[in-house]
């Protein structure tokens, strides 16, 4: 029990370090540090993260 | 009858230690809650004990009780009572036990902090502070114990009073903010140590210390600085940095403390340098502990080592321990360790950091080298040599330049990779700006270094003030705000982004004043009464000179009246010399010194020193220094801690 709520601890703090960099993904792009061609790919790759996680905490 | 209770209580933390490593190892291998619990609050205990005990050496220094042989010592009646306090971590034995009371601290907030969080690893986090807390009361029960009695066969009618070069503010605050830092990189090492143990290098420990290693790095760094801004103020070469082992003790921890705080970054976001952490803080705490091991063991000689002592085969015992156990765990959790992932770009945020994490040890490794160098060829052949700031000047400059580069270049890569418009697009400006000012100081013909440094320094302002434009533009034209709302908010949604940018422009602020030490003048000259002497474009005119009895002290003072080349007043300076325990009979406990005066502006430092006094009391001699841009080293030293704060403010999840 104290196991799986740990991993569940553990893929809900993922969830929002990758919330985050989401955020700071759009604020590189916004400042102009990325171009669009790179920010679409890398949002996607972040947002594809987090739906895995979602995934697996609903399982758990 | 409260000495006793001291040493008591000494004796009762050293035991509930042991219990609690006891009952801690008992539930990893049953686990019966019960066992945990009890190792948790013996852990509490220890820390209980440990306050009585340095609440009752701080109260036995504050009545001058001199039957305690630490109080003899270190205190007198004619000690002011804010150094009487301050004499709690002034000798070896006094200072060991105050380490104790800050990691007791520090263990009680981390056992409180995480009663009911990460409880796989709480356990061992307990286990290595009590390890910890065990081998300082070892010391301080069986080696070096603060509450020994005075060894004398009569009453001891007055202490031997505080060293005056330790009575100064300055010097009452600087040990205790190191050893904040010290202390509290034992805490991210329980919780790395641990996280070996339970085979769990996941998201959430990392997350625990990161809060943890920030405060200890400001603390340490503060600590560092104010032992600087002491060194400057008190001990009359003008400098504040001389690489004295004691100093490059604290500065060893401070360069991989560094790259460990920016690596976490690297892991948290990007599960990478796991294995780069983990050798990062085993060789952080273990530095804390080799530095107290080479202040307090008296293997080097320098201003702040007082004495000789038994205690360096225990330390370097503890530190081997701590080095071998970490690191043979460490090699048997590598394949768990190793990240899958790699670093796709050498023009990445992620390479950035890792060329950072490079070439902080490597700086670290010199300094390292260069302070043990002496001891190692002592125990060798006998001859004792020192290796002294031109080596370490000559390795440490090149390579601090080097960091003060990637403090503008790391900000402006990208995660992932920087692409080649963005890369010209973003480094365009502060190179240019770089090469002009490189440039204009070439045509001032400054030497190569302080070219380099000061081109340098503006590069990185220019590099990190335009991403402070480029996010306040943003906002402004998003929100319709105007410049200092858009900045204010900007910080505030992105503290640990931009408390770390204003803490690397403190660091550049302090290379401005780094490089302003190549144009330092001086000159040494006898004056009388009436005379005057120039030096650089000064004139000092020496307008009176007279002495005065002070309770602690006789000094000589004079009154330097300062102008200009066009005979404009400056400042009055008034340097003295001063003879503490004057009134002893015994010549040789007569202890001079030269107590400074300094007229600090923004663009350099008039810095007076009265070295001596002629035996017929006409003719003072006194040393001139004139150092520019030495405010800018304290001025970033605030806006590093500034940015710091920053950073560690907390926000919502």
């Amino acid at each position: 029990m104290v196991e799986k709520s740990y991993d569940k601890d553990i893929l809900k703090r993922k969830k929002i370090i990758l919330y985050r960099q989401i955020k700071e993904l759009e604020m590189e792009f916004d400042i102009g540090n990325l171009n669009k061609e790179n920010f679409l790919l890398r949002r996607s790759e972040i947002k594809a993260e987090v739906s895995e996680i979602i995934a697996s905490l609903k399982k758990k | 009858m409260t000495p006793i209770a001291g040493g008591v209580a000494l004796n009762l933390a050293l035991g509930c230690s042991v219990l609690s490593i006891i009952s801690l190892i008992a539930y990893n291998r049953t686990l019966d809650y019960r066992l945990f619990l009890a190792g948790q609050r013996l852990g509490l205990a220890i820390s209980f004990f440990v306050f009585i005990a340095t609440f009752i050496l701080g109260y036995q220094l504050f009545i001058s009780n001199f039957d305690i042989d630490y109080v003899a010592r270190y205190t007198s009646f004619e000690t002011p009572n804010i150094f009487k306090i301050s004499a709690l971590w002034a000798g070896q034995s006094g200072s060991l036990l105050f380490w104790l009371f800050i990691l007791s601290i520090f263990n009680t907030i981390t056992i409180i902090q995480n009663q009911d969080r990460h409880l796989n690893l709480m356990p061992w986090v307990i286990i290595t502070m009590s390890v910890i807390q065990l081998f300082f009361l070892i010391l301080t029960n069986f080696i070096t114990n603060p509450f020994e009695p005075t060894q004398a066969d009569f009453v001891v009618q007055n202490g031997n009073g505080l060293n005056p070069l330790l009575q100064n503010i300055t010097m009452a605050i600087h040990p205790p903010t190191l050893y904040l830092g010290y202390v509290g990189f034992s805490v991210p090492f329980a919780f790395a140590f641990s996280a070996l143990v339970n085979k769990d290098i996941g998201a959430l420990w990392i997350r625990s210390i990161r809060r943890w290693t920030l405060v200890s790095w400001l603390f340490l760094s503060i600590g560092i600085i104010l032992g600087g801004w002491w060194a400057y103020q008190e001990l009359g070469w003008g400098g504040y940095w001389a690489w004295d082992p004691v100093e490059n003790a604290s500065f060893m921890p401070w360069l991989t403390a560094t790259a460990f705080l920016h690596s976490i970054i690297v892991q948290e976001k990007k599960d990478m340098l796991r294995v780069w952490n983990m050798v990062l803080i085993i060789l952080t705490f273990s530095l804390c502990i080799f530095g107290t091991f080479l202040t307090r063991s008296g293997v080097m000689s320098s201003v702040h080592s007082f004495t000789e002592s038994s205690l360096g085969p225990v330390f370097l015992s503890f530190v081997f321990i701590i080095l071998i156990s970490s690191f043979g765990l460490m090699f048997s959790r590598l394949t768990v360790l190793k990240s899958p992932r790699k670093i796709e770009s050498v023009s990445s945020r992620e390479s950035g950091f890792l060329f950072n994490n490079l070439i902080f040890v490597v700086m670290c490794f010199a300094v390292f080298w260069g302070t043990l160098f002496p001891v190692i060829t002592e125990w060798f052949n006998g001859d004792k040599i020192s290796v002294g700031p031109p080596f370490f000047n000559q390795i440490n400059i090149p390579i601090g330049l080097v960091l003060l580069a990637l403090t503008g270049i790391g900000p402006m890569l990208a995660w992932k990779g920087t692409s080649n418009d963005k890369l010209i697009q973003n480094f365009s400006l502060p190179i240019i700006f770089g090469f002009i000012a490189a440039f204009i100081f070439a045509l001032l013909k400054f030497t190569a270094y302080t070219v380099i440094s000061f081109s340098l320094c503006i590069f990185v302002v220019v590099a990190i003030s335009s991403e402070f434009i480029k996010g306040v533009r943003v906002r402004k034209n998003k929100f319709n705000e105007s410049v200092f709302i858009s900045l204010y908010k900007m910080i505030e949604k992105n503290r640990s982004r931009y408390g770390g940018y204003i803490v690397h422009l403190g660091i550049v602020l302090m290379f401005v004043g780094f490089t302003g030490h190549a144009f330092d003048k001086e000159k040494e000259f006898g004056i009388q009464v009436g005379q005057s002497e120039s030096v650089a474009s000064y004139n000092f005119q020496l307008t009176r000179m007279h002495e005065e009895e002070r309770p602690n002290h006789y000094a000589w003072i004079t009154d330097l009246r300062v102008t200009d080349a066009s005979g404009n007043f400056i400042t009055n300076l008034h340097p003295e010399k001063r003879v503490y325990f004057h009134k002893n009979p015994d010549i040789n406990k007569r202890q001079p010194h030269s107590e400074l005066d300094i007229h600090s502006t923004i663009n350099k430092d008039i810095y007076s020193i009265f070295s001596s006094v002629s035996s017929d009391n006409r003719t003072a001699f006194v040393k001139i220094m004139i150092n520019p841009l030495v405010k800018w080293v304290w001025v970033g030293g605030y806006i590093l801690a500034f940015g710091t704060i920053i950073a560690l403010w907390p926000r919502k999840d």
